[in-house]
C-alpha cells in the first residue's frame, strides 16, 4: 500500500470520500485511540519520531476534511489529479500493509530504485525504436517523449522519483524552454529526467544542442 | 491431520499456561484428541493446571533418549481425550536445549498424531521459543491489557517475523541480501524487521514476494486475558488491526477472557477451572475462544471428519 505521505486524506483516515463530518470525526477519534501517545494499543510499537509523523499526518487530514471550504478545495485538487474515486461509496482498501515512510524519504535508498531500473534495462532497451532515437544527432522534446513511452515509463513516475514538478517535465518534452526558470534549471531537470531512463547515450548534450541560449 | 497451535506471549504471568490447559480441556470435552505440550522448558507448570500431579514421564526422557519415541513420554490426564507431555521432571539443563536436540524435538512434534496439539511456550523471545512457535503457520498470542504485556507481544511478533525472514533468506542462500540491508540501516536487522522486508523487496522483488507469501500463510490469533471491568474491551481488536496494517500479518482477534479471582482459587486447589467454575463469565468466554479456534480449524480443512472419540 501507499506510504503515509502519498495517501489521500481519506485514505489516511480510512474513510470513503463521501464520509459525513460525523464519520470524519469518529474516524479521527478512533485513529487517536490507536496512535495517540497514551494509547496502550501501540505502546512501544512506534518510535516517538514515527508516532509524531503519523499524528501530524492524521491531524492534517482531519483539519482539512472537517472544514467545509478546505474540504471542497481539497476535493477539487484530488479530482484534478484524478485521485478522487467518483464512486463515493467505495471504501478504500483496508486489508493491506501501510509502510510508515516512503523508504526513499527516510534516506535509506538512493533516489531512484536500482532494482526497478535494472529490470527495465534488461527487458526493453533493445527495441529498434529506442536505438533509432539514440542514434540521432540531436534529440527533441518529442523524441524524449517517444523514448520514454517506448520504455514504458510515465512522466508521473519520473516526477515522483526526481522530485521535479510535473509541469516542468512537460515543458521539457514540449520544448518550451523559455518557460523554465533558467537554463541551469533546464540542465539539472533534464539530467535527472535522463537518469530515470534505462538507456545509455549522450541524451542531455543532444537535447541541449537544440536549445538557444 | 493434526492442528498445531503454539501459545505464546512475551510476558510471564499473562496466562499462557492457564489458557493452554483450559483450551485443551474444552477441546477434549468436545471429543477431540488433544495433546498439551509443555515447552516452557525451564519453568514447566502445565501439569498442575491439567491436574496431573505426579507426572511419571517428561520431555527430558525424550531429549536424553530414555524413551525412543516422543509418544512414549505422553501422559494421560484425568480428562478423557486430553494428554500431556510434561516438563515437570525435566532435568535442570533443559532450558538450554542444544540446536540438534531442539530440531529433533520439533520433527518429533510434527509427527505426533492427535486432533490438536497445543504448545505452551515460555515467556521471552529466545530462539528456542521462537523456533517452537514457527513449528506451524498458526499461533496464538496471549496478552493482558497492560502496556508491559502488549509491549512484549509486539516484541515476540517482530522476533517471529524476523526469524522467518532469516530462515527463508538462509535457505535460498540470500544471506548477502540481508547483509546489504544491514549495511544500509543497522536497526533494520535488529529491531525493525518490516524495514528489512521493504529493503529486500526493493533490492530483489522476487525474493520480497516470496517473503510476503510466507507471511500471508501465517494465521495468528490474539486473545486478551485478564480483562477487568474498567478495561477497554476494544484493545484486542485494535492491536490486531495495527499488526495487520503495519506488519502485514494476518492476526485475528479470538476474544477477551475476563479476570476472575476464582482462576487463582482453582489453581491453588489444583483443580481444573472449567470443571470447578463452569458457569462463570470467564468459563463461558473460554468456551467461546475454543469455538472460535474450532471454526478456524474447520475452515482450513473443510473435508475433515468431525472429532474422533479417543
Amino acid at each position: 500500500m501507499k506510504p503515509l505521505d502519498e495517501q489521500t486524506h481519506y485514505e489516511a483516515l480510512e474513510i470513503p470520500p463521501g464520509a459525513t463530518p460525523y464519520e470524519i470525526q469518529e474516524a479521527y477519534r478512533q485513529a487517536l485511540q490507536i496512535y495517540g501517545a497514551d494509547s496502550v494499543v501501540t505502546y512501544s510499537f512506534f518510535s516517538p519520531a514515527e508516532r509524531r509523523v503519523i499524528l501530524e499526518r492524521l491531524e492534517r487530514a482531519f483539519e482539512t476534511l472537517i472544514h467545509r471550504e478546505s474540504r471542497r478545495d481539497y476535493d477539487r485538487k484530488l479530482r484534478e489529479e484524478g485521485l478522487f474515486p467518483e464512486d463515493a461509496a467505495t471504501a478504500p482498501s483496508r486489508a493491506r500493509i501501510a509502510p510508515l515512510f516512503d523508504l526513499r524519504h527516510a534516506r535509506i535508498l538512493p533516489a531512484s530504485p536500482p532494482a526497478e531500473r535494472e529490470v527495465q534495462k534488461n527487458t526493453r532497451s533493445t527495441s529498434p525504436a529506442v536505438q533509432a532515437i539514440l542514434g540521432q544527432d540531436a534529440i527533441s522534446g518529442e523524441d524524449l517523449r517517444r523514448l520514454r513511452a517506448e520504455l514504458g515509463i510515465s512522466l508521473d513516475w519520473i516526477s515522483r522519483h526526481t522530485k521535479v514538478r510535473l509541469a516542468y517535465l512537460e515543458r521539457i518534452e514540449e520544448d518550451r524552454h523559455g518557460e523554465l526558470p533558467s537554463l541551469i534549471h533546464l540542465k539539472g531537470f533534464l539530467r535527472a529526467y535522463v537518469q530515470c531512463l534505462p538507456v545509455e547515450g549522450a541524451i542531455v548534450d543532444k537535447y541541449l544542442k537544440r536549445v538557444k541560449v | 491431520m493434526t492442528h498445531i497451535w503454539p501459545l505464546g506471549g512475551g510476558k510471564g504471568g499473562s496466562g499462557k499456561t492457564f489458557l493452554t490447559a483450559s483450551l485443551g480441556v474444552a477441546l477434549a470435552r468436545q471429543g477431540y484428541r488433544t495433546l498439551l505440550v509443555d515447552l516452557d522448558l525451564g519453568a514447566a507448570n502445565l501439569h498442575t493446571m491439567a491436574a496431573v500431579h505426579e507426572p511419571e514421564r517428561c520431555l527430558s526422557d525424550f531429549v536424553h533418549r530414555r524413551v525412543e519415541r516422543l509418544e512414549d513420554a505422553v501422559l494421560e490426564t484425568p480428562v478423557r481425550g486430553l494428554f500431556l507431555l510434561s516438563g515437570a521432571r525435566n532435568t535442570l539443563d533443559i532450558a538450554n536445549l542444544a540446536h540438534e536436540q531442539k530440531m529433533r524435538m520439533i520433527r518429533a512434534i510434527g509427527r505426533l498424531a492427535y486432533d490438536f496439539l497445543l504448545l505452551d511456550l515460555g515467556a521471552g523471545t529466545a530462539f528456542n521459543t521462537i523456533d517452537f512457535f514457527l513449528v506451524a503457520d498458526t499461533g496464538i498470542f496471549v496478552t493482558t491489557p497492560e502496556p508491559t504485556s502488549i509491549e512484549n507481544v509486539y516484541r515476540l511478533i517482530r522476533s517471529v517475523y524476523f526469524r522467518k525472514i532469516r530462515q527463508i533468506l538462509k535457505v535460498q542462500n540470500f544471506r548477502s541480501l540481508a547483509e546489504e540491508a544491514a549495511r544500509r540501516k543497522r536497526e533494520a536487522v535488529t529491531s525493525n524487521p518490516e524495514y528489512l522486508l521493504a529493503l529486500v523487496k526493493s533490492l530483489d522483488p522476487d525474493q520480497g514476494r516470496e517473503l510476503e507469501e510466507a507471511f500471508r500463510a501465517f494465521q495468528f490469533k490474539l486473545v486478551l486475558n485478564q480483562l477487568r471491568k474498567q478495561d477497554n474491551p476494544l484493545i484486542g481488536p485494535l492491536v490486531c488491526k495495527v499488526v495487520g496494517k503495519h506488519l502485514g500479518l494476518r492476526m485475528e482477534f479470538a476474544g477477551n477472557v475476563s479476570f476472575d479471582e476464582r482462576v487463582h482459587q482453582a489453581i491453588c486447589s489444583r483443580a481444573i477451572f472449567l470443571d470447578k467454575y463452569p458457569y462463570t463469565q470467564t468459563a463461558v468466554e473460554l468456551q467461546t475462544f475454543c469455538r472460535h479456534l474450532l471454526q478456524t480449524a474447520q475452515q482450513t480443512l473443510p473435508a475433515r471428519e468431525s472429532g474422533r472419540n479417543g
